[in-house]
């Protein structure tokens, strides 16, 4: 046995579309599929029907035609393949030995092979061309439209699906593994969409079916952007390698004879397998290694600007002061009625009040603003109302 | 005419393909100056003009960069941190005419790289300092970025050097003005040669016949 991992590979693909097809009713007929290579023995049990010709086979003149096989396993397969009809009796009565083989399991054989060499595009593309057929056909009527609309909707949300689901939950290898669901898309969607429109413009009464279809298909187109996204950014950024993930890469190396693996490097040039050091990595390395000594480095300092500037607050107070001035002129003390019409009206009134709190509130300011109980009230002033007060200078 | 064009068309290729399957296997190796050039591989000649190393010559972008960015694991080196800044020293110390090419540089002494390696750590030289050296010494002579001669306590820039480009050189350049200043070489076996020549110029062309 030297079969290698691809080649294991291959085989289960192979049987996980079978199992997935032939589950229920192996399952009814008591034998699973197991191993890929009851496959081959079924084929190998048709492949003997099909030489016999006309007169049929016994079970026993088919075990002998596939002793490449074991006997029981023959023996157990044939029973299975006619418990589900692949096999027949010649003529349906009691003691009746010889058996005929159906054709109908071995053509869904080869499509089977088939379909999991080429995971389906190829089938569906044909299946798209002859729906095109059958809905542009003058006969069709619109139960035929709406089935064939209702079906290619299915197809396209099952793809959809499962590429969706293989893009949020697997890993990337997997995800390039099945990513021939993604290729040649845009002629499947091209193909969908010309027998969409042949429904819509026939049987305009199908718009619902025909709505659901474009759902599923955009559906399907969001998909697939969405795994060809997942896989570029996995690719890098130069070279795609045909998306083969590196594991096969790998298993290339591994399992190819030294001929084989020579012939790939012919004309390669390259260098024997040496750790690098590239520059970056030098630096890096020296950068940590310097940050292990005990000899401290000196903050950065700012080399222009060496005169700070005058932080905010500090022109804050200036400019607070130099209100306050102005307002005493000189004077120990001022009223606040005097201040306030002096500023005419209200609104710049406020404002020197303002201010004249604020330097009140300022702790590195010495002025001090008191009120007192009684109001001026001038119906003349530019602020009729005024409240009674003194601004002064303290003394600390 | 053009049979013979073509068996030496063949020769050719098999002559290279000899060297490369040589080079892919050992690395850089160094051979007889009058070995004839082959296509792929670099050759750099050592000081003294006696032999010419051959290095494989890659195209920018087909190197180590690449397996990064398939996520393969690089060639693994013990202590890949402590060999890289021993490397950095070592450039430091042999790369001595940095307007020029890191090839073939001077020879540096191992006091010179301990005194660096000190200097880097910012702290007096400890005992552990020299294991280390050492061991990234040899790591560092085995795959040709340095050659390490142990019995002298000397070292020259490898081969390898030369595959450096003109943007790894100026980043280079940068790490050496970084490092600390190397004291100035006492090289034990080549001051005889130099003597020679200085002290009688005259019976040189006597001695050479």
């Amino acid at each position: 046995m030297d079969a290698t991992l691809l080649d294991a590979e291959a085989e289960a693909a192979v049987l996980r579309v079978y199992r997935q097809v032939f589950a229920v009713l192996a399952r009814e007929a008591g034998a699973m599929i197991v191993d890929p290579d009851l496959l081959d023995v079924d084929q190998a049990i048709l492949d003997a029907f099909a030489e016999s010709g006309s007169d049929g086979l016994t079970v026993e003149q088919a075990t002998l035609a596939c002793r490449a096989y074991p006997h029981d396993l023959i023996v157990r397969r044939f029973d299975v393949l006619r418990q589900y009809g692949a096999i027949t009796k010649l003529v349906d009565r009691p003691n009746e030995l010889r058996h005929r083989a159906a054709f109908a399991p071995y053509v869904m054989l080869m499509f089977l092979r088939r379909m999991s060499v080429q995971g389906g595009q190829a089938e569906l593309h044909q299946l798209l061309t002859l729906e095109a057929h059958s809905v542009s056909d003058p006969g069709a009527t619109e139960d035929d439209g709406l089935a064939s609309t209702q079906r290619l909707t299915k197809v396209f949300r099952l793809l959809g699906n499962e590429l969706a689901i293989l893009v949020s939950t697997s890993t990337t290898a997997q995800l390039r593994e099945n990513a021939q669901l993604a290729w040649g898309n845009e002629r499947l969607i091209e193909q969908a969409e010309k027998v969409h429109r042949i429904v819509l413009e026939r049987w305009p009464t199908l718009h619902r079916a025909c709505t659901s279809l474009r759902m599923a298909l955009a559906a399907y187109a969001d998909a697939v952007q969405l795994a060809a996204g997942r896989l570029v950014e996995r690719a890098g950024t130069t070279r795609a390698l045909g998306l083969l993930p590196i594991e096969t890469w790998l298993t290339f190396t591994r399992s190819s004879e030294p001929d084989v693996l020579a012939g790939v490097l012919d004309g390669l040039l390259f260098d024997a397998a040496a750790p690098d050091f590239s520059p970056q990595t030098m630096v890096e390395a020296v950068e940590t290694g310097r940050r292990t000594g005990t000899a401290r480095m000196a903050p950065p300092r700012p080399t222009e600007d060496v005169v700070a500037p005058e932080s905010a607050a500090a022109t804050d107070r200036e400019e607070l002061r130099a209100e306050a001035e102005r307002v005493l002129a000189g004077r120990p003390s001022v009223d606040v009625v005097e201040v306030v019409d002096q500023a005419g009206d209200w609104i710049t009134a406020r404002r020197v009040l303002a201010e004249l709190t604020a330097a009140h509130l300022h702790d590195e300011l010495d002025y001090e603003l008191v009120w007192s109980d009684g109001m001026r009230i001038d119906p003349n002033a530019g602020t009729p109302w005024a409240t009674e007060g003194v601004f002064r200078r303290v003394t600390r | 005419m053009s049979t013979a064009s073509s068996s030496e068309a063949v020769e050719r290729r098999l002559y290279n393909a000899l060297w490369w399957a040589k080079v892919q296997s050992a690395g850089p190796l160094e051979v007889e100056p009058d070995t004839p050039a082959v296509a792929g591989l670099t050759r750099a000649a050592s000081p003294d003009g006696s032999t010419v190393w051959l290095v494989p010559t890659l195209p920018s972008g087909a190197g180590h960069p690449v397996l990064e960015e398939l996520g393969a694991p690089p060639v693994a080196v013990e202590q890949p941190n402590e060999t890289a800044r021993v490397l950095s020293i070592c450039v430091a110390c042999c790369w001595t005419d940095r307007s020029g090419p890191a090839w073939p540089g001077s020879v540096g002494t191992l006091a010179q790289i301990r005194s660096v390696y000190a200097g880097m750590r910012g702290r007096p030289e400890q005992s552990s300092d020299l294991t280390l050296i050492i061991g990234s010494l040899r790591r560092l002579h085995a795959t040709h970025w340095l050659l390490w001669n142990e019995k002298a306590g000397e070292v020259r820039l490898g081969p390898r050097v030369i595959t450096w480009t003109a943007a790894d050189e100026a980043t280079l350049r940068d790490l050496c003005r970084h490092l600390p200043d190397p004291p100035p070489a006492v090289l034990s076996s080549e001051p005889p040669p130099p003597e020679e020549p200085e002290s009688d110029p005259l019976p040189a062309e006597v001695a050479d016949e």
